[in-house]
């Protein structure tokens, strides 16, 4: 056990939160994708770390947030394209067959990122310096304050958007009913779509901050989305607050037990993450934030 | 099975359980696949999905309200002028709505969910009204209502039909409420109408009201 | 066709189909025979997954994770407690099998998507545990197995088994509990209703499915000489559950297809997508099988949105229903 000072605990958990605002913003695409279609999108990280890669290559002609902005925009077209196309077909399907589908769609994308862009390891670089800052005394990373920054700072502006805007209040309605809201004359199938590409747009933000520490290859994002399952269970699959609490929750805690847990150490950080899920599930499905549903006879 | 409705006119639909009420709602509003030619303001709408049908401006209220629980008052409201775009006008039938339920302005901000069943209907009937349609369809308006609250929605709807011109297709179980209410009314039996004609006609005759509608 | 006629040409087809398995090896290359023997070992492994998807209606992503258990098994007792290799097999499937009745308790309390969540979780976290507990895996060096076989004969055990354990699989669904397995898929309610326990018979085809695999696990572990944590990826999961569905959930026809599917597929994607595509693409990166196999699981779950019964099942059930029907 490592002896305990205050000012690592502080940046244990400083640093803990930017990777849980990584798996936060993943986790919430999950969330918003679930909560509307009921579908677990599987492909969520490797749609990320696509969108990435296209980030990596439009940042060899522009500069960082240029690239960053337009890989949101494309990400985010990409999104509600591939719900049109692909899902929209299977929307009444059993659950297994979209399961198969996300599966399918997981392969395809991670087989398309090796393809296009090799599957060597790429550096990617990092909005934010690489400078410590001081802090009451206390040295953090910039970068890890920007992640956290960058995420919080996208989970607030969707809250806006979805508690000020008519879209966003439509969206709403249509993961709560969706047959009463075509009812008032609510394009439900446009605002799957809308969740979609809202959802691989988060995506992509995950990948763009995790690829300068983790280094941008095919499977960069398999873990992470391992992380933003717990994160989405943890928090109850179908509450967007649970999924952002719960990743910076998980956030912290993996970071702690990496540190302070002897035997976690750093490579069993996978099953903790793989514990939580497994602990939530059978202890309390619904997520510290979600419906518990009766089941249907 | 043939049915009409003319321009501010008042029609109840009445019938047993599973004799196809509400069924001949959901096909005029599109929720459930239907054949048979349907025509609404001259257009044909047989083929069209339920939000197409509600943009033309059919607001169907269905059985059990449909409100958004986990919403606020005011942002099921909201949801009801989705479709439209000429805001000042949306704001002028938020206030006339209010008007008919004043109490809706006090709790604006309460998820739906929690008020009470009449309340729920009262507001379901509000949201409807604020997509400022040609045709209101209610299923059932006074299922698990108080009869005085079933008397006060029903008062309601006969100033809308009077005052606005607002047509109004009602399907209902309480047959007394509905043929006082109503110009007309078909009599539905296993998804056929069985007998039509003027409202006042049929609830007179006591024959017709013991055979078809059980008083 | 009377019952009699039908059931000599079956086993005349069987037959047949038995002569030409056993000749095959001399007739091919001997890469071939590895591969089909690899085929083989994907088959064990889709045939468990089908019991447990296909008939229970529970969802893994995870069986690349027993395949580990059974594999690890193999390793240890053949390299640190001089077991000969072949004897291994019957115990990892033993000791797999334990292992996936326990995990099929908790996994009662799962449905569905959370299963499959679950399971997802157990296959990516599984390498690392391996990793990690190096007392006994030996970490990531792995563990080396000193007997090689020739590819002959490893084809020879692993069809053999194959072929034993299809019988088994074909009886165990012919019987009453292959029917209690179906009841319980289509309505658990339903079958409760009736006096069947579900827990019971849910854990058990878990249980049997994870036997499956851990053989799997094994024969692998016996081809490649080597386990290690990284011979079980996800993606190794992935690829069971897809060569199960596109084999025919439910179906034990359409199993050799999908098993075939995910072994030749792969390997043969880039020549296929050269030959099928009219740009000159760089067919050689290692993308390709991926995206190949990808987009015919999307193409055919999109085709068939209610299936996920598989291309075979589809095309060739008049065929198959004839071979498979009982007499009334």
């Amino acid at each position: 056990m490592l002896a305990f000072t205050f000012s690592q605990l502080a940046q244990q958990v400083v640093s803990g939160l930017a990777s849980g605002g990584i798996y936060g913003s993943l986790a919430l695409a999950i969330v918003l994708i679930y909560r509307s279609t009921r579908v677990v999108n599987f492909a969520q990280g490797e749609m990320a770390t696509f969108t990435t890669f296209i980030a990596w290559s439009l940042m060899h002609h522009m500069s960082y947030w240029p690239a960053f902005v337009l890989t949101l925009l494309i990400a985010f077209g990409g999104g509600v394209a591939l719900e049109r196309v692909v899902i929209r077909p299977v929307e009444r399907a059993p659950v297994l067959s979209v399961v198969i589908l996300s599966i399918g769609l997981l392969i395809l994308v991670n087989g398309l990122s090796s393809w296009i862009w090799g599957s060597d390891v790429k550096s990617f670089p990092s909005a934010f310096s690489t400078r410590p800052i001081r802090v009451g005394g206390v040295a953090f990373s910039i970068q890890d304050l920007g992640v956290i920054g960058v995420s919080l700072g996208a989970v607030a502006l969707l809250a806006l958007f979805f508690r000020f805007t008519k879209v966003g209040l439509a969206m709403r309605a249509v993961a709560l009913n969706p047959g009463e809201s075509e009812l008032v004359g609510v394009r439900v199938g446009w605002m799957l779509a809308l969740g979609w590409g809202l959802a691989a747009a988060l995506g992509a933000l995950s990948g763009m901050m995790v690829a300068p520490s983790v280094f941008l290859e095919p499977n960069m994002m398999l873990s992470v989305l391992l992380y933003a399952f717990a994160a989405a269970v943890l928090g109850g699959l179908d509450s967007p607050l649970g999924a952002v609490v719960g990743g910076l929750t998980l956030g912290v805690v993996l970071n702690l037990a990496g540190t302070y847990v002897g035997f976690v150490g750093s490579e069993l950080r996978l099953a903790v993450g793989l514990a939580v899920i497994l602990a939530v599930l059978l202890v309390r499905p619904a997520g510290l934030f979600g419906r518990t549903v009766a089941r249907k006879v | 099975m043939s049915l009409r409705v003319d321009e501010a006119e008042y029609v109840a639909v009445l019938g047993a359980n599973g004799a196809g009420k509400t069924t001949t709602l959901r096909a005029v509003s599109g929720t459930v696949r239907r054949s048979g030619t349907i025509v609404f303001g001259g257009k044909r709408i047989g083929g069209k999905r339920p939000d197409a049908v509600a943009r033309l401006g059919i607001a169907h209220v269905p059985e059990g309200r449909g409100t958004f629980g986990e919403l606020s008052v005011w942002e099921n409201l909201r949801l009801g002028a989705y479709p439209r775009r000429d805001r000042a006008a949306v704001r002028r039938d938020f206030d006339r709505v209010v008007g008919y339920f004043p109490w809706l302005a006090r709790r604006r901000d309460q998820p739906a969910g929690t008020l009470s069943g009449g309340e729920q209907q009262m507001l379901a009937l509000a949201r409807a009204l604020m997509a400022r349609p040609r045709l209101l369809m209610l299923d059932e308006p006074s299922l698990g209502l108080a009869p005085i609250v079933v008397r006060e929605l029903f008062e309601i709807l006969g100033r809308l039909n009077l005052d606005e011109g607002l047509a109004i297709l009602v399907v209902e179980q309480n047959a007394n409420v509905a043929l006082r209410a109503s110009k007309r009314a078909y009599v539905l039996e296993v998804g056929r109408i069985a007998l039509s004609g003027e409202s006042s006609e049929l609830r007179a005759d006591e024959s017709v009201r013991r055979s078809y509608l059980g008083y | 066709m009377s019952g009699r006629l039908a059931w000599s040409l079956r086993l005349a087809a069987v037959g047949v189909a038995a002569a030409v398995a056993a000749a095959l090896p001399f007739l091919t290359s001997d890469f071939l025979s590895f591969q089909l023997a690899r085929m083989g070992i994907f088959l064990i492994a889709i045939m468990g997954l089908n019991i447990l998807t296909g008939y229970t209606g529970q969802i893994s992503i995870g069986h690349g994770a027993f395949m580990s258990i059974g594999g690890y098994t193999t390793a240890v007792l053949a390299s640190q407690h001089g077991v000969a290799d072949y004897w291994t097999v019957p115990l990892a499937g033993l000791l797999t099998g334990l292992v996936g009745l326990a995990f099929g308790v908790p996994a009662l309390r799962l449905a569905g998507l959370y299963l499959a969540l679950a399971t997802f979780g157990v296959a990516v976290a599984t390498p690392s545990i391996e990793k990690r507990w190096e007392g006994l895996t030996k970490g990531s060096t792995g563990i080396s197995l000193l007997s090689f076989h020739s590819n002959h004969w490893l084809y020879g055990l692993t069809w053999a088994l194959a072929a034993g354990l299809f019988v088994l699989a074909w009886l165990i669904v012919r019987s009453r509990l292959g029917r209690t397995f179906k009841a319980l898929r289509d309505s658990e309610v339903a079958a409760s209703a009736m006096g069947v326990n579900p827990a019971f018979y849910k854990t058990l085809a878990f249980g049997i499915s994870a036997f499956y695999a851990g053989i799997a696990g094994a024969l692998y572990t016996i081809q490649n000489a080597y386990v290690s944590p990284d011979t079980f990826p996800i993606t190794l999961s992935l690829y069971l559950l897809i060569g199960a569905v596109i084999g025919g959930l439910g179906s034990m026809a359409g199993l050799l297809a999908g098993a075939a599917f995910v072994e030749f597929v792969p390997i043969h994607a880039s020549g296929i997508v050269a030959a099928i595509s009219p740009f000159d693409l760089n067919t050689k990166s290692a993308g390709v099988p991926s995206v190949l196999l990808g987009l015919v699981v999307v193409v055919l779950v999109l085709a068939l949105p209610d299936g996920a019964a598989g291309l075979l099942r589809r095309v060739g059930s008049p065929l198959t229903r004839r071979l498979y029907s009982r007499p009334p």
